[in-house]
């Protein structure tokens, strides 16, 4: 769980964001991306939904397609995990 | 006991002749689905004889969550005699939603 928090945190910062300041949603998100890891095969975002189609749920895989997005626009990334 | 709606049982579980019903799409780990949850169990007391709250894990329901467009979840859909009549996404206040069903069910209720 850290080295997954470390990682999202310094890909955070090299793209001019911030992991969530607030450890229990990261720590929620992340073991929502781990359950998703073992039950689905890869780290989807816990607040999507898969529609089963492999190239548009590719897009879901954390850090999704969305984020960058999602944090200009509304300060965070939809889930939390990230922060402007 | 809770009602638990998988793809199979989802059709007959929303068909209610008395009530509306309120369908939570929603995902164990998901931050805005566990600060919804609440407000929706509140709301479902407050509109007891009109609503039924029924929860949709998108793990258990995934082609009616796809056919619901919960493709971000929380998804709440309301429905009419089985047909969806309108929904939201997203976790938003609940004055906000409150005046949504309050709307919803005036000249709605099921005949």
């Amino acid at each position: 769980m850290e080295e997954i928090i470390k990682n999202y945190s310094e890909y955070a910062e090299k793209n001019g964001f911030h992991l969530n300041p607030d450890g229990k949603t990261v720590a929620r998100v992340i073991n929502g991306l781990l359950e998703n890891e073992k039950k689905k095969g890869k780290r989807y975002c816990p607040c999507r939904g898969l529609s089963g189609n492999q190239e548009e749920d590719l897009k879901k895989v954390c850090p999704c397609a969305y984020h960058k997005e999602e944090i200009a626009k509304d300060g965070r990334c939809y889930c939390g995990l990230f922060t402007k | 006991m809770p009602i638990i709606l998988t793809d199979e049982n989802f059709e007959k579980e929303i068909q209610r002749p008395d009530k509306m019903v309120l369908v939570d799409f929603y995902a164990t780990w998901c931050e805005p689905c566990s600060i919804l949850a609440p407000i929706l169990e509140k709301l479902e007391k407050e509109f007891e004889e009109k609503i039924v709250l029924l929860k949709a894990n998108v793990d258990d329901t995934q082609l009616n969550a796809q056919k619901f467009q919960a493709d971000r979840i929380p998804r709440v859909v309301l429905f009419k005699n089985g047909k969806p009549i309108s929904a939201f996404t997203g976790l938003i206040p609940e004055s906000a939603i409150r005046e949504w069903l309050e709307k919803m069910v005036q000249g709605n209720m099921p005949s």
